[in-house]
Formats: structure tokens, sequence, C-alpha cells
């Protein structure tokens, strides 16, 4: 920190030379080139005498003032040091350097929420103030993690927006940024995000992936697979991908492809429950009862309480008219997630076939209810995605 | 030796025909699939019938939903004749409450007149057909039992009831009728719901919307405005006008248990459960479908969810619009089929016959074909008089910018022709069928029947915003088929509600008489059967309304046949 304050010193004075040369007496500039020299070279003690010559006829001069400051820091007084940041940001309101050196001194002493207006109004009188934004994109950026890790995703989100906005070509800000809105199902934030990512730092595999996954959030099936065939090909190896590929075939209704895709990934990962799940999802579409069942039970010997599972063979049951080992399979599937309408839904139907009119009306309004709210859920997310006052219920995707 | 020469030659010979047969026709399905012919004749039939939807900067709901077509013989000529329903002048914007006018000849309705050249005239000033307001779907059926088809024209605000007076001319009878009806009506449905020889009407309604300049879309910089999404506005339910003869209706929809509120477009009625009473289906709009069970009491139940006919298999909800509730596996019970929007897939719900159905879309190939199309009007039609019933499929998304959000889904598509492999698979046939099939269109009416009477069903298509086409089948096949016309004598005069059984040597084939599916349409009442190769029609089974069972023997195909309802 001590270092970037004398780089970023010693920039400020040649960067504002022309400008003091002008408005100060040109013993006063002399004596400010002369500080600055003698700080690059490390002679502090004459430094500080030009410095206070400057300020003894004119004591108000803000950029003597800035650079006492960072002589004072690198004289570990960072007290006396913020005294005439402090002075110098005062004296005048839209120096871009004090505000900067202020906010990284805030930063030295652990004073984030200090320093994080500091930077940002240093940042928007000079917005090319590299050390500035560095290190309110460092500050951001940690500060969002902290909020993640407390469960406040949205602050978390809103941190890295910000950060992007300082740091555009920062890839991993981008990718960062990415990660948190596919968190929260903003798809088209995430989508914009990873596609930047990748422009910064193409064949970035993992961005490749979570772009996929951010289009398949949006129900953009044939993006998304372009994105997993892409990231299939850097990775040949990882079962995931292979998954992900294969899901978004079977999305695509390109169901022969989606197969090999899955068994690939069992191939590559045996011990894996999610191939065989999907494997099994398009046997049961295609009414290929017993083979779906068999992937299903290799699912629920791994990971007996996994609900998809679980339900999706209760849908074989209700299919065969196995009724009773249906009304078992759908509850177990409920017991371990309550929310999955598909498995109130044909505990429902079931409960109609066996003449349990009660509960099945019971299971089709949860059934309907949950549909209802993922439906709101998805529009919600658009309204947040649009910004405030947005709106956008015209949502394609019924 | 001679003998067992002859004999094994002749075995041999049977034995090639065999295998050369069982390879035929693996080689002919599905991956040649025979393709139709459609061809546009519109403007050669003198048919220049545009709609008008009065698009606005507003983007108001309205606008995007399109009219239907009735396809009907309003002069008893023998002759199809075709009827229009258009939209109104919208202002931009317009005020809350209005009810849009007709006030430019550009908004009337239209009834074209089949001359017996084949050609078509105008004559809806003549008929007194130009109509009033903001004209959305259209219902035929002879309500009076007159021997001349009426027609209701439903609309927003306002619907009107023309009595045809057997002269060419019609007269609005909305008032003394009582079935003017409120709110925003889209399909319209004659139906005898209680058997009592009059045809009772159905009349679908949308939702609770008014001209609220409610903004949709996008509104940043670069953004843009779209459609609403339906989900902002509340259901409304159906109306249900009992016919109580003498001109007059009772509006019975909350006595007879009908008016659980939907998001209605599309109606179509069929006998599910074979109880001898006919039911209702109602494509409700990103909601549960709702399927009415007719108690035969005079009272419905509402059974979409629990027959297993109002979700998609995952349990969600689609958004229905255009509708057919036909038998399309020769199984003798009626099926459902539901259009809806791009990535849902359109719903194909096989009846189990336990009252219960199965959604069928991907086992049937349908989730393939239809992943990426958004279907409204639909029908299923013998194409090809192979004995099934295929599917003509009218496509455009509802928002017009939807390519803005989804450049994967497109707003203007071509129709969509499905062949039906033996009640098994449908199989996509289009590009091969004309090229009617590779034109982009923003369809939503569809309207079926035999408009030349050459025993091949053709169609009539409404576009949201422009032109109608009037599509021709001539596809090119030795297959026998006939036409039956049904007049009831005990059962309302149109027959609506009659089962028919065709059986031939090739199979037994099943249809309702109806004139309402698709959406916002009325298609013509008689029923077609292709019939395939049989050149007999060895048995015509007839269940009427009235409950009477009529049977016809060793009938010859290839023509139209007209059969009254016997006295008992």
């Amino acid at each position: 920190m001590r270092n970037k304050l004398l780089c970023g010193g010693v920039l400020l004075l040649s960067s504002l030379m022309p400008v003091a040369q002008v408005s100060t007496p040109s013993s006063t500039t002399s004596l400010l080139q002369d500080a600055a020299q003698a700080m690059t070279a490390g002679k502090l003690a004459r430094a500080e005498t030009d410095l206070q010559t400057v300020l003894r006829t004119a004591p108000d001069d803000y950029l003597a003032l800035d650079l006492l400051g960072v002589v004072r820091v690198l004289q570990h007084r960072d007290v006396e040091a913020e005294q005439l940041f402090r002075r110098a940001v005062q004296k005048k309101a839209d120096f871009a350097a004090a505000h900067a050196h202020l906010g990284l001194l805030y930063l030295q002493k652990g004073r984030a929420d200090d320093a994080v207006p500091q930077l940002r109004e240093s940042l928007r009188i000079d917005s090319a103030r590299t050390d500035a934004s560095d290190a309110l994109v460092h500050t951001l950026r940690d500060q969002s993690k902290t909020a993640a890790a407390a469960g406040d995703s949205g602050s978390s989100l809103a941190l890295l927006r910000e950060a992007r906005n300082y740091a555009p070509d920062n890839p991993d800000v981008q990718f960062e940024f990415g990660a948190m809105a596919l968190q929260l199902s903003l798809w088209q934030d995430a989508i914009a995000a990873f596609q930047q990512t990748l422009k910064l730092r193409q064949n970035d595999a993992v961005a490749l992936y979570s772009l996929g996954r951010a289009f398949l959030g949006e129900w953009k099936f044939e993006d998304a697979r372009q994105q997993f065939a892409r990231y299939v090909e850097a990775r040949p190896d990882d079962a995931s991908g292979h998954c992900a590929l294969g899901m978004t075939l079977a999305a695509l209704e390109s169901t022969q492809e989606a197969r090999e895709q899955f068994e690939r990934a069992i191939v590559l990962a045996p011990e894996q429950t999610e191939s065989y799940f999907r494997l099994g999802l398009i046997e049961l579409n295609v009414k290929d009862l017993d083979e779906a069942a068999t992937n299903f039970r290799i699912v629920l010997t791994r990971a007996s309480k996994h609900a998809g599972a679980l339900s999706a063979l209760g849908r074989v049951a209700f299919e065969q008219k196995r009724y009773s080992d249906a009304i078992d399979l759908l509850q177990r599937a409920i017991a371990s997630d309550d929310s999955l309408r598909e498995a109130h839904y044909y505990l429902g139907l079931t409960f109609v076939r066996v003449g349990r009119k009660e509960e099945a009306d019971s299971q089709l309004q949860i059934a309907t209810r949950l549909e209802h709210d993922e439906a709101q859920h998805r529009r919600t997310v658009l309204r947040i995605q649009d910004g405030e006052g947005g709106d956008h219920n015209s949502d394609p995707k019924k | 030796m001679k003998s067992f020469s002859k004999f094994s030659t002749r075995a041999m010979l049977s034995g090639i025909a065999l295998i050369f047969g069982t390879w035929l026709s693996f080689a002919a399905s599905p991956n040649s699939p025979t393709p139709g012919s459609f061809v546009d004749v519109t403007e050669k039939l003198g048919i220049h019938f545009r709609r008008q939807a009065s698009p606005t900067s507003r983007k108001y709901l309205l606008e995007t939903m399109g009219s239907g077509v009735a396809l009907f013989d309003y002069d008893n000529d023998g002759r199809l004749d075709i009827f229009f329903a258009n939209g109104a002048r919208l202002d931009d914007p317009t005020p809350k409450n209005s009810i849009p006018k007709k006030d430019s000849p550009k908004y009337w309705n239209r009834l074209y007149h089949q001359k017996s050249d084949g050609t078509f005239e105008d004559v809806t000033e003549c008929a007194g057909l130009t109509g009033l307001g903001y004209s959305t779907g259209v219902a035929v059926g002879d309500y009076d039992n007159d021997g001349f088809e009426d027609l209701y024209v439903a609309g927003y605000g306002h619907s009107t009831l023309y009595h045809n007076n057997g002269d060419g001319t019609f007269t609005d009878v909305t008032v003394a009728a009582g079935v003017a009806g409120s709110g925003w009506m889209t399909s319209a449905a004659w139906v005898d719901y209680d058997n009592d020889g009059r045809l009772d009407l159905v009349v679908a309604r949308y939702m609770q919307w008014d001209f609220d300049d409610v903004f949709c879309g996008r509104p940043e910089k670069g953004g843009f405005r779209s459609y609403c999404h339906p989900d902002l506005f509340k259901p409304e339910s159906v109306l249900l006008f009992h016919n109580d003869g003498g001109g007059k209706f009772s509006e019975v929809a909350h006595q007879a248990g009908i008016d659980k509120p939907g998001k209605g477009l599309g109606l179509a009625i069929a006998d599910y459960d074979h109880d001898g009473f006919m039911d209702i289906l109602l494509a409700n709009d990103s909601m549960s479908e709702y399927l009415f069970h007719n108690r035969g009491n005079g009272t419905f139940e509402e059974v979409g969810l629990p027959s297993g006919a109002g979700l998609d298999s995952n349990g969600n909800t689609f958004a229905g619009m255009g509708v057919d509730f036909e038998d399309y596996n020769n199984d003798g019970w009626p099926d459902i089929i539901i259009t809806d929007l791009a990535n849902q897939r359109y719903a194909l719900y096989t009846n189990l016959k336990d009252g219960t159905f199965d959604y069928s879309t991907t086992v049937t190939g349908l989730n393939a074909i239809s992943l990426l199309h958004s279907g409204w009007g639909v029908r299923f039609l013998d194409y090809d008089n192979d004995g099934w019933k295929d599917l003509l499929i009218v496509q455009s998304h509802v928002i017009d910018t939807i390519e803005t959000y989804d450049p994967n889904v497109r707003y203007r598509e071509p129709p969509l022709l499905l062949r039906n492999e033996r009640g098994k698979k449908f199989v996509d046939v289009s590009a091969a069928s004309g090229d009617v099939f590779h034109q982009d269109w923003t369809a939503r009416g569809l309207a079926v029947g035999d408009i030349n009477n050459d025993g091949k069903l053709d169609a009539v298509v409404t576009s949201n915003d422009g032109p109608a086409w009037v599509l021709l089948n001539q596809t090119d096949t030795p297959n026998h088929w006939v036409t039956l016309n049904l007049v009831g004598v005990k059962s309302n005069r149109d027959a609506i509600g009659a089962q028919v059984r065709v059986s031939t040597t090739v199979g037994d084939q099943f249809a309702t008489v109806t004139t309402s599916s698709s959406y916002q349409s009325s298609s013509d009442k008689r029923l077609h059967f292709g019939l395939g190769t049989a050149d007999a029609i060895r048995e015509i089974e007839i269940r009427w309304p009235s409950g009477i069972r009529q049977i016809l023997r060793d009938q010859k195909p290839d023509r139209i046949v007209t059969i009254a309802e016997p006295l008992k």
C-alpha cells in the first residue's frame, strides 16, 4: 500500500505538472518537482523540507499537502497523513489524487467502509486512476464475498455489479458477477457476464460451462448446447460436461444424441447418479418403462432419498397401473422434497385412479400452487433483471 | 410332381409377395410418408378478405389474438360458403371501457357465397352481416331447427346472433335471444348439452381485460414494448346459454356448474366417456386446461386435472389456444390435441377409455416436431383419405417481438401438416406438401371442409393482421372416401353431437358431428371419412343425440350421403 502511494504520488506530480506550472509560482513548482524526485529516490527528509517550504508560504497548497501526506504514510505517521489528505480534499474537493490517497490509507488501516467513498469520489473525478480503481475493485470483491458468505446474495451481486463497472476488462470480476447472477437465477445478467469473460479470456472452460447453464435457465437450449459442446471439446474427460450437454440435447428433443452423452458421462464417472436419472427420464417419456425403472433404481441404490428418482419411479408405477407402489414411491419423493411439483401431480392422479378423491384434490391443488409459484418466481426474476421500476410481464415462455 | 411344383411356386410367390409387402410397408413409413398437396387458391376463387387487427403502440392484447372463420352452407345449395370475422378500429390509446366499432367497411365481417362455378362472391352487405364491434370467434348452428344455418359471432364486449332467414339474409336477433354476453368472448360452440333437441351455446371468455395502459416489455433504453402475459389478468368464466325454444336463451353457466374461471381461447365438444352426453373442452391460456364432464342432469363437473388432460407430463401448464377433440387412433374414443407456444410442445392426450387421458406428445413424436412452434387453429383431418386422421396446424407466435427475446423462435411461421402413422406416430410432411407450407404467416383461425366436394378436405386460414388463405387439397391419392351429412329430426337438426362409426375392410373409424373446434372457428359439419383401399362400406352406425341408434349397411364410397334421423 505504501508503494502504491509513492507510485501514485509520483504519477500525480508528473501528471499535474503542467497545471502546477500554470497555477503556482515557479519556485513552488520547482520545490514540488524536487520533492517528488526526492521521494522517488527514497530521500524523504529532503522531500519533506521542500514541501514544508512550500506550505510555509502557501499553507493551502493542496498539492503540497497531498505529497506531504504521502511522505507521512511512508514514514508510518498515518494519523498525520490522514489529516494532510483531508486538508487537501478540503482545499480542493475535486482533487482526485487526495481522495485516492485517503482511500488507500483507510484501506491500509482496515477501514474499508471509509475507504470506499473516497475511492469512488476519486474515480468519479478521474476515472482513469488505476490505483483507485484497482483498490476499489479489490475491496468490492472482498465485500461481495463477505456478503455472500452471510447469505446476502443481493448485496453481493450489487457490489460485484459496481466492481464490474470499474473493471469491465477484468475477466475475474466478470466471472464472479456471472456466477453470482447464475446463483440468483438472473439468467440474462449471467449470460452477459460470462460472454464478456470469454471475450477477455478465450477458452475459459469454466466460463463456457457456466454460460451454458445460464442459457439453460433462459430456456435457450440451442445456445446452451453450443456452449456445452465447446466445453466438452475443451474438457473431453469431464463427465459433468457430457451430462450437461445431454440435458440440453434432451431438451432439444435430440434424444438419441442425449442418450449418447449420458452414456459417455457414465463411462467417465460410473458412480454418479445424474446421468442415470436423465437416461431414465428419456426412457420414461418414450414409455420404455422397464428401462426407465432400471435407471431410476440405480440412482436410488446410490442415493436412496433422491426425490427426482423416487418421483420418476412412482410415475413408472403409475403408468404400469401399480397404484399402491406409485403412492408409496411418490409419497417418499415428497418426503424427500415437498416442493417437487411433479410428485404431487402424479400422486394426485394416482389417488384419482384409486378413488381417493379428497386426497387427489389436495395433491393436485398443491401441484397447481407450486406451478404458479414457480411462474411467479420466474417473472420476479425477470423484473429484477430489468431494474428498478422495470417490468417484463411479457415472458414469452409462459 | 407337377402339382407339387405348382404348389411350391405359388407358395414361393406368395411368400415373396408377403416379404415384399412387408418391406414396402416399412419403406413407406415413416421415412417416406405420403405428403399432401395443398394449393393456395384464394385469389383465384375471388376471396379478398383482409383481417384488420388495428395494431397500436400500446400493444393491446386484443390486437394480437386474431379472429376466426366459418365454413358452412348458408343457402343449402350444397356448396360451402365462407364467413370471416374481422377486427375493428382501435385508437392509440383507446380509452378504458371502450367498445371498438367497425366504422369503415375494411372492418366488416365478410360472407363469401360460393357460386356454381366454384368461385366466390362477397355478399356481406346483402346478407346483413357487416357486423358490430371487434369480432373474434364464430360458431355455426341451426339453433331453431328451421333447416338453415345460423351464425353466432363472438366479440369483445358484445357478441351477435344472426338468424338465417333462409333467403340469403340474416337478422340480428341478439337482444331478443339474450345472448349478447359480456367481456372478451373468444370461441363459441353450439352443443345440445341436455339432449332436448335444441342447440345450446357455450361461449369461451379469455379474461378480465380492458384497454388499460399497462406497460409490458423492457423499459430501458433500447428496450421495447410487448404484449402482456395473461397472468397479469384475472380469469373469466365461460357463458352457457340454454336454448329455451322460441328464439330465447337463458344464461345458466352458474346453475350448470360450468362457471369455473379460466382463460378460455379454444372450445371443442365430444362425448369422451360414452355416456351419451356431450362434454366440453376449454383450452385455457397458461392455466390448467378444463374438461367439463357432462353429468347428464344439466350440470357439469370440471375434471381437467384429475382426468390427466389438464397439464403436460411434468405437471406444467401451457398456453392452450387451439383445440380439437377427435379420435386419432381409431379406437372409438375421442382424444384431445391442444396447441400452445414454442418451447411448450403441442399437447396430445390419448383417451384411456376409463375417463382419463394419457399425455402422448412424446410417444407420438409431436414433442420434437412442435418444440419450436406456436400453434393456433388445429384440426384432425384425413388429408390423404387413408383412414387415419392427420393434423393440420396453423402457426405464429403471439408476440411480434419474440425474435428479440429468443432468436430460435419465430413470430411468423408456416403451417404444419402432420401425417398420422396408424395412430402411433405423427410425421411432419409439411415440406413436401406444397408451397403454402414454406410461407411465413401470422395465422390464427382455421376451418376445415370439403369446399369443392371432391372428397378431399380443404382448409381456410385467417391471419392476425392480413389476408386469409383458401387451401385446396389436391393430394394425389387413389384412396376412397365418404362424406356424411346428417340431418336430425328428434335430435337437433344439425345432428351436432351425433357419434358415427364407419366400418370397412380396413377397419373402423369414429367421428362426432360438430362445427366447433380449432381456434375461434367453425368447420363444415359434414363428417368426412377417408376409406383407404376399401371400395365398400360394410356398416355405418350412428348414435344420434336423441339416443336413437341407426345402422346402414353396404354403402358405396366416394360420395356425399345425406342421412336423416329415423323416427326410432
